[in-house]
């Protein structure tokens, strides 16, 4: 088979996965090939309007496993195949000098037995690194079931590794990758995690200590193919965040490739659904929120009609209006529609100054949503007087523009307003 | 009779310019790189002669009274390409010399706030060249790259791609500017580089655009098309020698260049 026919089967099987970004990590590389680019960098965007930044790709997609949401599962009917280490690190190399990509993302079904594909998957790495000296991105799949010794080499010939939970509970798991046992996922995850915090400690007292994951380790979590609530999704990444030091949750709208009894029946990913998440994980890990906070019992789902921040504002009036002239960081960064670098730039100018409104402006602030929360040396500059249902009422959606999951990628192409949110789809960012 | 002052367009020039124009009393009318002088009945021209060493002192003193931000602030806003930024670089270090080091937390103050908006612009068009920049592999060896940028960046992305591919020679070529940045190993040079045909390729250059092109289409998710969000990150203008949408999009224009 052709390196091309490789490519093109081995890059189709990867496209669902979508936690693939390059953050810049200090790796000092011996050769001659290769350097970071700090805070990451996009190299391209494909047609579905997603970052490249890394050659995200399989080693194989010959599986074992049958797990029910997958295109690889090994009772589907697909073009087959396996790069050879030789060949993908020579690929990867070729693609970084062209400037195509940041480096590698590297993942693989399961071929024979997790040790066979993680021992695959070090080859190629090993080879990159020893070989070609190669010091950009590379981002390595763990893969459950793997040895421990094993695992422990890709942490330390990686920038970042990963084990994907794809499934939120237990009970999703076990109905639709019932050979993937939730022990297999995290068991190397906490380990991982744990190390990448022993070598970081070790590392502030000698350099000389080995890199390990200098890049930490993320994941990713499938929505919409288990009937879970997005507080239960929260909860789990929050946890995540808080024990597992992960540093990074993506989420994934479930896009129906496989029929199935388990599977639920939709006809496009929930594309907005993953949007407010990725505005929730926001809140979690900048803005100093915990998921109770804006999720509880009664309310176990992410309002599709304000984004997070918002929602809890209008629900917490009592804690607003903010005084833009006396408020700290963490107040800040709670007003909605103030973001960290409008809260940056607030606090940089009250430095030498007390705010006035026109200042805010100057400051480029968007206030759209800010006005309703805020004071500037006491005066209130809404346009609305406060109260929740007027603002509410002010900052709905237009009823035409509210989405049933069909056209939700309408949403975000038709209102060119949009455009602040299409962007932070990809961080989630507010 | 106020004066327009005229540079020779390059940094020192700027420099030595602005050094003269702050010990005046008077304020200038403009200050003008020679290329986009236009006289005037109104005023005067000064054309100031190039002096390093004084360039170097004001430089310096900037750097001392107002900080390095500054300084940065400054350069980059040089390597822009917007009418006026000469005087909008002047009125900036007049209200340094005034605020010294709180010079850049006075953000809604016009005077500041464009230099850092400008400064932005042209800083963020460089990381997007970071990633959007494409070597291609010619005939001898040597690998070439082509902008089409608003600002003068190659400045600022010359150094890192030294690192990122120092075991190769290189070309980055400013099209729109006829100037070009040469890596031979071991150093970089920024030159004149006059607008040729597109140069030969190697034959390992064809095969690896096949390889990426085919990985662009694939890598896509057909549920989530969105080409509008695509081009938001993208803007047409880069498209051009962006080796995996060059083909389908931009054909046309090519062969009419
Ligand atoms: S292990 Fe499961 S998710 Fe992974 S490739 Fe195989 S079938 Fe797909």
């Amino acid at each position: 088979m052709s390196l091309l026919n490789k490519l093109e089967i081995l890059a189709d099987s990867a496209k669902y996965d979508v936690s693939c970004a390059s953050s810049g990590t200090k790796r000092n590389p011996k050769g001659r090939l290769g350097r970071n680019t700090p805070g990451g960098c996009c190299h391209s965007w494909s047609s579905d309007g997603r970052c490249i930044s890394l050659l995200k790709i399989l080693m194989s997609n010959i599986c074992i496993y049958d797990c029910a949401y997958c295109v690889n599962r090994i009772s589907n009917d697909i073009p087959r195949a396996i790069f050879t280490p030789d060949e993908l690190a020579g690929l990867t190399v070729n693609f970084y000098r062209k400037n195509y990509i940041e480096g590698l993302f590297l993942s693989s079904a399961v071929t024979k037995s997790p040790d066979f594909t993680m021992e695959l998957l070090l080859q190629t790495v090993r080879l990159l690194r020893k070989e070609y000296r190669f010091g950009g991105y590379v981002h390595l799949k763990l893969i459950p079931g793997a040895s421990w010794e094993l695992i422990k080499e890709g942490g330390r010939l990686a920038d970042r590794v990963s084990v994907n939970i794809e499934l939120p509970t237990r009970q999703s798991l076990a109905l639709l990758a019932p050979q993937k046992t939730p022990d297999s996922i995290l068991r190397p995850m906490k380990s991982v995690g744990a190390l990448i915090q022993a070598i970081r400690r070790e590392r502030k007292k000698t350099k000389k200590a080995p890199l390990f994951s200098p890049a930490g380790q993320s994941t990713q979590l499938i929505v919409g193919a288990t009937p879970e609530s997005d507080r239960q999704i929260m909860m789990l990444s929050e946890s995540l965040y808080d024990n597992m030091n992960l540093k990074r949750v993506y989420y994934s709208a479930y896009v129906p490739v496989n029929s199935g009894r388990n599977l639920p029946s939709v006809s496009s990913p929930p594309l907005l659904r993953e949007h407010r998440l990725y505005q929730a994980d926001w809140l979690i890990r900048f803005y100093g929120f915990s998921t109770d906070e804006f999720l509880d019992e009664k309310n176990p789902n992410l309002n599709t009609d304000f984004d997070p921040k918002t929602d809890w504002a209008l629900k917490h009036m009592e804690t607003f209006p903010v005084e833009i002239n006396r408020a700290d960081y963490p107040q800040l960064l709670r007003i909605p529609g103030i973001g960290i670098r409008s809260a940056g730039k607030i606090l940089t100018l009250r430095k030498v100054k007390a705010l006035r409104f026109e200042d805010l402006k100057k400051l480029r602030i968007v206030l759209k949503r800010a006005q309703y929360f805020i004071t500037l040396s006491g005066r209130y500059f809404g346009d609305e007087p406060q109260n929740a249902e007027k603002i509410q009422a002010r900052l709905r959606i237009p009823v035409q523009d509210k989405k049933k999951d069909s056209d939700q990628l309408d949403f975000f192409t038709r209102d060119p307003n949009r455009l602040a949110d299409e962007l932070s789809a990809i961080t989630g960012e507010l | 009779m106020s004066a327009t002052y005229i540079y020779d367009g390059t940094y020192e020039g700027l420099m030595t310019c602005l050094a003269e124009v702050l010990k005046k009393q008077e304020e200038p009318d403009d200050i003008v790189f020679f290329q986009d002088f236009t006289p005037s009945l109104f005023s005067r021209e000064v054309t100031v002669e190039t002096k390093k060493r004084k360039a170097e002192s004001f430089l310096l003193f900037v750097k001392n009274k107002m900080g390095k931000d500054t300084l940065r602030n400054i350069m980059k806003c040089f390597l822009s390409d917007v009418p006026g930024k000469g005087m909008m670089i002047y009125d900036y270090v007049k209200l340094g010399i005034e605020k010294g080091k709180n010079l850049d937390l006075f953000l809604s103050d016009e005077r500041v706030s464009k230099i850092h908006t400008l400064s932005m612009r042209v800083g963020r068009e460089a990381h997007r060249m970071k990633g959007l920049l494409r070597f291609k592999e010619l005939f001898d060896g040597v690998y070439y790259a082509r902008l089409y940028t608003d600002h003068f960046i190659l400045p600022l992305i010359a150094p890192f791609f030294a690192g990122r591919l120092a075991d190769r020679c290189w070309i980055i070529h400013d099209y729109k500017r006829s100037r070009a940045a040469f890596y031979n190993k071991r150093a970089i040079r920024i030159a004149q580089l006059e607008r040729e045909n597109v140069p030969l390729l190697s034959s390992e250059e064809i095969e690896c655009q096949m390889l990426w092109k085919r990985y662009f289409q694939k890598i896509a998710v057909p549920g989530r098309y969105n080409p509008r969000l695509q081009r938001q990150f993208i803007p047409k203008k880069y498209w051009r020698d962006l080796v995996e949408v060059e083909e389908s999009i931009v054909q046309g224009k090519r062969s009419a260049e």
